[in-house]
């Protein structure tokens, strides 16, 4: 593609989520987009003047490789291109590891293979994970499309807590429907006006409600007015962004984005085999099919320009690459009239950090790369009285949203539970590890007893494995300088680009939100009836001892915080709108743009703050 | 071993019917895929066990099917020198993995053989239907199966000896 001799109105750091929400909206008002992404191109997502793409992959390519991976891991669909490198869960080391890293680790391919992509400082690894290719992250994600609570915006003046957001949930609500509406979400309004959420006037989800489970029926029935510290565990679908019944809109017309029903295949998380859950390609190719967007793959931006006098961006530098495998090819720069960043939390923050030496670009408050925050998870899994049926239908459709808020936040991180559909596959290995165990509990010569084969075998699996069920606790953080992310200054990927340094570790907030989940977790199976399982997780996660217990936290892949939003220029790196404080034409969006986590599921939020960037680019030409 | 020896042997471990494992009109070639692992190099077989394993297989394969689990008990699920391998033909059938020989699959310790067989072997791997459910990523359900409760597949005596 020949970009050097055209302007573009708007440069896009970043084809993955964010990315490919603004080069829509950007487009459909006719403005201009070059939209740099520094993976590789998904077949069908390119421009119409580029058909040499040198690597394109399509959803069966990455299906095959899911149905061939040992673990099935987030990761697992999709290979590492050490170019733009990723983390894994499979390789979230502990500090003391990473310590041994020499000072000369400049063979990334080498080092990321046995050490993982981030270079992790502890005290507690950083969990979550994200992807580099078109698409981005939307290729891991669950599909889970909660809104915020209206006080999860102002935790400091309700709580005394975390900082405000510099909006309510009233200037995002609008904002709200349009994401809903693109995401195309299936949810019920009248489940969801819970804690002061309200809707607009005869506002309806795109598509019902998903079908709840057999798992979350019984949950609903067993939990029915049962209270734990003064809250009612009520259970509630789940708002999804996957494709169920297409609901009347208030136009009159069916809601239709042409893509199949859900099928229950019980894989959202990592693929979706057949794109009945939404994934960023989608408004990709719509921005395409406009004409005024041009992407780039395989294109790594490395430094933000910016003009020492007017202190206005004036271009981005990238690196190309011919192979995943091999190092540089070329180097370029584009140019437009606005900038937007959106490569994801980490990888925006370190872009911003690696520019404009010393100082960084856009960090006047020097909040860049700050406040790093996830959702930590505490799961609670064991066996269900009765056969609820566990790996059939979307891996989440309902949840309990009731301990999101209230006045313990004053004093410990809030949650929401999210009930899972595939047994004990994320904490326990399902149903491998527990085959293994009756087949050969011992391990390489030992067996198993008379029943670890044949009809013994048969009848162990009906009875016990399709009563196994878990629950995830999303736990709140909140924004700390200490926890933070900068480029390393040993570590580079293949393209000689410094690797994410990740400073991390959950306070006494959070640490007391996970001590009251262990609490709600034992009060629901008592409630129950529920065998607990008693083990530690297989997953690597983070773990900690509180009140001399010992916690498993994993990362939710929610990376937000490292470049956010604010008041002023002294609190925060972008307005409301997403510019930045420091330079007129440049935009930041993004998970990384949340001044608190709540406790929802970052990313509906995050396309309503994008669509609200949108707006103020369309509004500044 | 032949494959209808494969196949015998594997009804009586899994407790599948031999033409449940392999049908008349196979489309799926399942047995064909996860036998052909018992003669890839790469597995190290001791050639010795896997001889000991089938004369132990064709000793017993003629057992009415009331007392062939008591046989296959004694004399392979217990037997040391080859029980397993056995596990490993459990593992294939129900997950379409084959675990390295050499270590303990419950073990996640690097660098083994542990490989899953073929996305076919996957997607048919016999733990799912079992549970009353699909492998992760194949379903060929209809929206909303997930709200009506599963039948699940009865169990019988196995005859496994039935392949000619
Ligand atoms: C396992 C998992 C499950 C999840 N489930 C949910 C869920 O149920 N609900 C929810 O709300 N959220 C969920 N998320 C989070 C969600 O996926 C992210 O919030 C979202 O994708 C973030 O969007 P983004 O555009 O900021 O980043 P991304 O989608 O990651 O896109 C960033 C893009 O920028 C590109 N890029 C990076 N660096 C550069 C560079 N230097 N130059 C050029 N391009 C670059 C990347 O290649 C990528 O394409 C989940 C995440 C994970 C990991
Ligand atoms: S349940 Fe299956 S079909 Fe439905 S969204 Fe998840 S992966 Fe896609």
């Amino acid at each position: 593609m020949n970009t050097s001799n055209k302007e573009y109105d708007v440069v896009i750091v970043g084809g993955g989520w964010a990315g490919s929400l603004l080069a829509y909206k950007l487009a459909a008002a006719n403005k201009t987009v070059l939209v740099l992404e520094s993976g590789v191109a998904i077949d069908g997502v390119t421009s119409s003047d580029d058909n040499d793409q040198p690597e394109t992959y399509q959803r069966g390519d990455f299906m095959e490789t899911f149905y061939l991976a040992m673990a099935k891991t987030p990761e697992s669909p999709y290979v590492q291109n050490y170019n733009a490198p990723r983390p894994s869960v499979l390789d979230i080391r502990t500090t003391a590891e990473d310590d041994k890293i020499p000072d000369n680790c400049n063979q990334p391919v080498k080092s990321i293979d046995t050490k993982g992509y981030f270079i992790q400082k502890g005290p507690m690894p950083f969990g979550s994970t994200y992807e580099r290719r078109g698409g981005g992250t939307s290729w891991h994600w669950l599909g889970t499309s909660l809104r915020l609570l209206p006080k999860d915006f102002k935790m400091a003046s309700e709580y005394k807590v975390g900082v405000d957001w510099p909006m309510k949930y009233e200037d995002l609500s609008p904002y709200y429907d349009e994401a809903e509406y693109e995401i195309g979400v299936s949810a019920d309004v009248e489940e969801q006006a819970i804690h002061g959420i309200t809707f607009s006037k005869g506002y309806v989800y795109p598509m019902a409600k998903i079908p709840p489970t057999l798992l979350d029926v019984a949950m609903t029935t067993g939990l029915k007015n049962f209270h734990w510290q003064n809250i009612e565990m009520k259970v509630t679908g789940t708002p999804a962004g996957r494709n169920g019944t297409p609901n009347k809109m208030k136009d009159g017309t069916y809601y239709d984005n042409g893509r199949r029903q859900c099928q229950g295949n019980t894989n959202c998380t990592p693929i979706c085999p057949i794109q009945a859950k939404y994934d960023a390609t989608i408004s990709m190719k719509k921005a395409l099919m406009t004409g005024n967007v041009d992407i780039m793959y395989q294109a790594v931006a490395y430094d933000i320009k910016i003009d020492k006098l007017t202190q206005q961006v004036t271009g981005i530098m990238y690196k190309t690459y011919e192979t995943i495998n091999g190092g540089v090819k070329d180097t370029g720069v584009v140019t437009g009239k606005k900038y937007v960043i959106a490569a994801n939390a980490i990888e925006a923050a370190k872009l911003l950090l690696m520019s404009n030496a010393p100082f960084g670009v856009a960090n006047g408050s020097g909040q860049v790369g700050k406040n790093l925050m996830d959702h930590p998870v505490y799961l609670a899994w064991g066996l269900m009285p009765k056969s609820t049926f566990p790996f059939r239908g979307p891996l989440s459709t309902s949840g309990i949203e009731t301990t999101r808020d209230g006045d313990f936040r004053k004093t410990r991180a809030a949650f929401r539970i999210e009930i899972g559909n595939e047994g004990w596959n994320w904490p326990g290995g399902a149903p491998y590890t527990q085959l293994i165990n009756i087949v050969s509990p011992g391990g390489a010569v030992a067996h198993g007893d008379r029943n670890s084969f044949g009809s013994g075998l048969r009848k162990q699996i009906q009875k016990d494995f399709t009563r196994q069920f878990r629950i995830g606790f999303l736990m709140e953080q909140l924004p700390d300088a200490n926890n933070y992310i900068v480029p390393s200054k040993k570590c580079m990927d293949n393209l000689g680009i410094p690797r994410p340094e990740i400073h991390y570790d959950l306070n006494k907030y959070t640490r007391e939100g996970f001590k009251a989940a262990a609490d709600a977790a034992k009060a629901i199976f008592s409630q129950l009836k529920v065998e607990n399982a008693n083990t530690p997780p297989v997953a690597t996660g983070g773990q900690f001892k509180y009140d001399n217990v010992t916690y498993y936290s994993q990362g939710a892949g929610h990376v937000m915080g490292t470049h956010r939003m604010g008041f002023n220029k002294y609190d925060s790196v972008t307005n409301a709108d997403m510019k930045s404080w420091d330079h007129d034409n440049l935009y930041i969006v993004g998970c990384g743009s949340f001044p608190t986590t709540a406790t929802a599921n970052p990313t509906l939020t995050m396309s309503a703050l994008c669509f609200k960037a949108a707006d103020a680019i369309i509004k500044s030409f | 071993m032949t494959l209808d020896e494969f196949v015998g042997l594997s009804a009586a471990l899994t407790g599948y019917d031999a033409d449940v494992l392999k049908p008349s009109a196979d489309t799926q070639r399942v047995s064909e895929a996860l036998y052909a692992e018992l003669s890839n190099p790469d597995n190290k077989i001791s050639p010795a066990q896997l001889q000991q394993l089938t004369d132990t297989w064709n000793a017993i394969a003629h057992t009415p099917a009331a007392q062939l689990e008591d046989q296959v008990w004694q004399q392979i699920v217990q037997n040391p020198a080859i029980n397993r391998l056995a596990q490993n033909i459990i593992y294939m059938w129900y997950l379409g993995i084959w675990y390295d020989l050499g270590k303990n699959p419950n073990s996640f310790a690097t660098p083994n053989n542990d490989h899953v067989v073929s996305s076919v072997a996957y997607i048919n791997g016999l733990v799912w239907g079992e549970m009353g459910a699909h492998p992760m990523g194949f379903s060929t359900g209809d929206y909303g199966y997930w709200a009506h409760t599963p039948t699940l597949p009865a169990i019988n005596a196995v005859s496994a000896a039935v392949l000619k």
